[in-house]
Formats: structure tokens, sequence, C-alpha cells
């Protein structure tokens, strides 16, 4: 079946077409990474997968860990996220999402929809959780239309606007011996690095949160920090490179089908700095070939493209037929700091072709 | 024959967002071809990376692309099939409309084509769309789906055939 066959060339381009009809639209691809990291999946990885949920386009997982998260970045929370109640399974055949306890139609849950709780009416009858639709908001259910994976009466009292107004009952020692008016905030990305000089990662919902429990003083409230001078380098992370691998052009009169025709990477990294990010370049090496390239912001994101590779880079056969070329992505903010971080990708010899 | 690697690096986050933003669109709508689902298509894609991304034993396939498309697409059946669905599903397969389809050939080529995909059989119409839409090779695609080169050429040749047919069919109406 050659590559240049007016027949396989027209399918090619009608599944062309039918790719761009199906395809979906992606948004910020960091998004997407986390919540499918954060999907909860029972089935092993080529098993029948559990219960299926509504097929809804806003179909919400468990997000379990992003709530523990955010009591780790407080300190405050992590506590009673311990103990209390986090998720639940939505029981019924379908279940009306409000705004508020009897308030406005948000939307529906579907039977088998995971959810994570945040909150409950003092009554019990109504349990908050995050709003499937919006991440960052909140919305409430019937308590009865779920089961939830511990007793609700756990959860924080919560009044229709995020503010809690009662601690959870089950609330550890160690954070019920505070006295103090803190803000809570529900962070959905990572928290960075405690020496970062990053500025804290944006909040999505803030909810004010005071204790009730009268208890020894604790340690005093950490002041707000002053801005440092930039001296460090910008905050690089979720630096990839793909297709990976890629090949070396093809040997003369030997072409390769399309699977081992991808000549070229795109290194894609997320740079950030207080100060402003000044450039970004790479820098490559493989069997004592190496080069620099520079990146360019698209999208939020700083992309570079290394390759296409001589057939002659690599080995035509033997263990040096596949090597991996070591990138090292540097970052300059524009205070002057620079910082770095490797990574690497395979590349082949197109003398695979051969075979 | 396996798909398997012998390289015991975890998935990393990273990889995850770069299979996103250059794979991920194109997997997907290779899951809705074969299964006529595309709602079930982005969920048993998620589904699939979700559980190859918690794996902790090593576990990576040679074509990730390839693999996704194969474990998504049976889970999407197994869905379908537990839901009694794949019926209906195959009615909601989108197509351009021919509405607003505007003649040009290229467009009247993927409705046929669409059109004829849902005729195929499943192994024919997983092996055209991984090849066509996929790009990938006939040796890639028997490692994702377990069969031999041989078998993947017949049920391609076939597929190509069936698809050569309806684009014939299309051009004489």
């Amino acid at each position: 079946m050659s590559e240049h066959d007016p027949l396989d060339e027209r399918l090619s381009e009608a599944f062309k077409q039918l790719g761009g009809t199906h395809s979906p639209a992606v948004g910020d691809p960091q998004v997407l990474a986390d919540r499918i990291l954060d999907r909860p999946t029972g089935a092993s990885v080529d098993g029948p997968r559990g219960p299926r949920a509504s097929g809804l386009p806003w179909r919400f997982l468990a997000v379990l860990g992003a709530v523990a998260l955010a009591g780790v970045a407080t300190g405050a929370w992590a506590g009673a996220t311990r103990s209390a109640p986090a998720s639940a399974v939505v029981e019924l055949g379908s279940v009306t999402l409000f705004d508020c306890p009897g308030g406005g139609y948000l939307g529906r849950l579907t039977s088998g929809d995971r959810i994570v709780l945040t909150g409950r009416t003092a009554d019990s009858k109504w349990v908050e959780l995050r709003d499937p639709t919006d991440l960052s908001a909140r919305a409430w259910v019937d308590a009865a239309a779920v089961e939830a994976d511990n007793d609700i009466a756990g959860l924080a009292v919560s009044e229709c606007g995020g503010t809690v107004t009662t601690a959870p009952t089950s609330i550890p020692e160690e954070t019920s011996t505070t006295l103090v008016e803190e803000t809570t905030t529900l962070v959905e990305e990572t928290i960075p690095p405690s020496t970062s000089t990053a500025p804290p990662p944006v909040s999505s919902t803030t909810v004010p949160r005071q204790s009730t429990t009268t208890a020894p003083p604790g340690p005093s409230p950490t002041p707000a920090p002053t801005p440092a001078p930039d001296r460090t380098g910008p905050t690089l992370s979720n630096v990839g490179a793909s297709p990976n691998p890629i090949w070396t052009q093809a040997q003369p009169g030997v072409p390769c089908p399309p699977a081992k025709s991808k000549l070229t990477t795109t290194v894609n990294a997320a740079v950030s700095d207080p100060s402003g990010v000044a450039s970004v370049h790479l820098e490559w090496a493989v069997n004592g070939r190496s080069g620099t390239a520079n990146m360019a912001p698209v999208g939020g994101t700083w992309r570079g493209t290394i390759g296409p590779f001589a057939p002659d880079t690599l080995p035509t056969s033997g263990a040096g037929m596949n090597q991996a070329v070591t990138v090292t992505v540097r970052a300059t903010d524009a205070a002057g700091n620079t910082s770095s971080q490797n990574i690497s990708f395979e590349l082949r010899s197109s003398a695979e072709c051969f075979g | 024959m396996s798909s398997v690697t012998s390289s015991t690096t975890e998935l990393s986050r990273d990889q995850l967002v770069a299979f996103i933003s250059d794979e991920y669109p194109k997997v997907v709508a290779a899951v809705a071809l074969i299964t006529g689902d595309r709602a079930g298509a982005e969920d048993s894609v998620q589904d699939a990376l979700a559980s190859l991304w918690q794996r902790r034993d090593g576990f990576r396939p040679d074509n990730l692309a390839a693999w996704v498309t194969v474990v998504a697409t049976n889970r999407s059946r197994s869905a379908q099939r537990r839901h009694g669905a794949e019926a209906r599903a195959v009615g909601r397969l989108d197509r351009p409309d021919p509405a607003v389809a505007d003649t040009s050939a290229r467009l009247a080529d993927a409705d046929l084509v669409a059109r004829a995909l849902e005729r195929l059989p499943e192994q024919q119409r997983k092996v055209a769309v991984l090849h066509y839409l996929g790009d990938h090779s006939v040796s890639d695609i028997a490692a994702a789906l377990d069969l031999s080169e041989g078998t993947v050429k017949t049920h391609l040749s076939r597929a190509r055939a069936a698809l050569s047919d309806a684009l014939n069919q299309g051009a004489d109406l």
C-alpha cells in the first residue's frame, strides 16, 4: 500500500476531515490533565469499566485528593478532611443540583456519579458539594439522594454561599484548638514547594471559616510575608516533549511508514516568574552532537522544536540505534535570574525501516 | 505479542499534558469513529489515560496513542453493551451535515467514509481508523490489537476496498 496511492491519499484526507469533526475542544491541557489524574479508576486498565455515569459533558468524578490538598495548603482544613466524609456516590437515578438548599436549578447528576462533599445543612437534609460544572463553585443536593462514604454528620455545617458556620464535630484537636478567624483557600493547582518564591496559587474559592470551640490559644497567625527581591529564576513545570519517540530522517531509498516519519518533537514548558519571563531556550545533546533552539510563548506555554536529525545522527545498527536525547530547558526572568529543567526523549534510527 | 516496554519509569504529568496537547483530540475522534459514540469516547479515553497514569508497575505501551485508542474503544464498547445503547449510539454519529455541507469533494468523501465505516465489521473499522486517522503503522496496530501483522493487513485491505467502493458509488450519485 503505497503512501502515494491516490486512494490512500483520498481516504487519509477524508479521515482527517472526520477527525476534525469528532475532535473535542481540549481547552487548557493542564486542567484536563489534572482532571484525568484525579479521576478514580476502580477497574484495571484493561478490564471492564465500573458503573458508567452519565455521558454529560460535565460529568464529575471525585477529587478527594484535591480537597485533601486544599487542607494541606492551609493547615486548618487538613484535619477536618481526615475525618469528614469527602465523597459520595449519587444513589438515585437522577438528582437535581441546586445553588442553595431548595434554591435555583443548576443541573442534574446521574446515578453513579461521584461527588465531593464540602458541607451540610444543620439538619443534614442537604449536602454541599463542589459544583461539577464549575469546580470553584459550590452546589447542593438532597442528602437522601447520595450515599456518602462516611457519616455526613462529620461534615461542617455550611450555609449557602460557602460560609462554614459550625466546624465539624469530629474536627481533630490540633485544628479545633485554634481560635482565630482564618481563611481557607481551596486550591485547584499543585501547591508550590515551600522554598519557592513563586506567587501563591490562584485561589478558586475562598471560604471564611471560624472555629467555635474554646481552647488554649495556639500559635499566632503568621503575618503576611513582605515581598522579597526576586533572586530566583523562573519556575518551570510541565516540561515535556511530544511526540516521543521520533526518528532520524529517512535513509536514502528507504522511506519510513507514516508512524515512523515523525522527525521533530515539540518541547513544551510552563514557565512563570513574579518579575516576568524574559526568555526561554532549550539545549539538546545526543550521540556527541548538540544544539540549541529558542522557545516561544504559545497560549500560555513556551514551545520549541527539536529536529529533524540527519540520518547519520545515530548508528544504523546495533544498540546505538535508539538513544536518548537530553534536553535542558533554560529560562531567564526579567531580573536576570535563570533556572533550568532537564528532560529527555527517544531518538530512533530510521534504519529500523529496513525491517 | 506484547506492547509493553521494559521501562519502569512511571509516566509523568508532563507526559500526560504533552499527550493531551498533541494526541488527545485525534484519539478521541478515533474512538468516536470506531464506536459511534462521541460523548462516550471522551469519557473512555480519559478513563484509559487515568488508569494508565495511575499504574505503578512500569507498564508503558510502545505506541501510547494506539494503545489508548484500543483500550478506550473496548471500554466504550463494554459500557454500550451494558446499557444497550450501541444501536442508538451509531445513530448519533456525527457526520458533516448535508444540509449545510458544501459540495466540496472533501466533505463529500468524509460523509461517504463515515457512512461506510458504520457498515464495516468492528475489526476492519478499528484497523482503518487507526491507520488512516491515527496514522499508525501496521506493526503498531498489530501490537495494539494483539493481532499478527498479516491479520492487520488483511483487515486493512478489506476495509480499504469497502471504503473505495463507497467513494466510487458516491461519485456515481
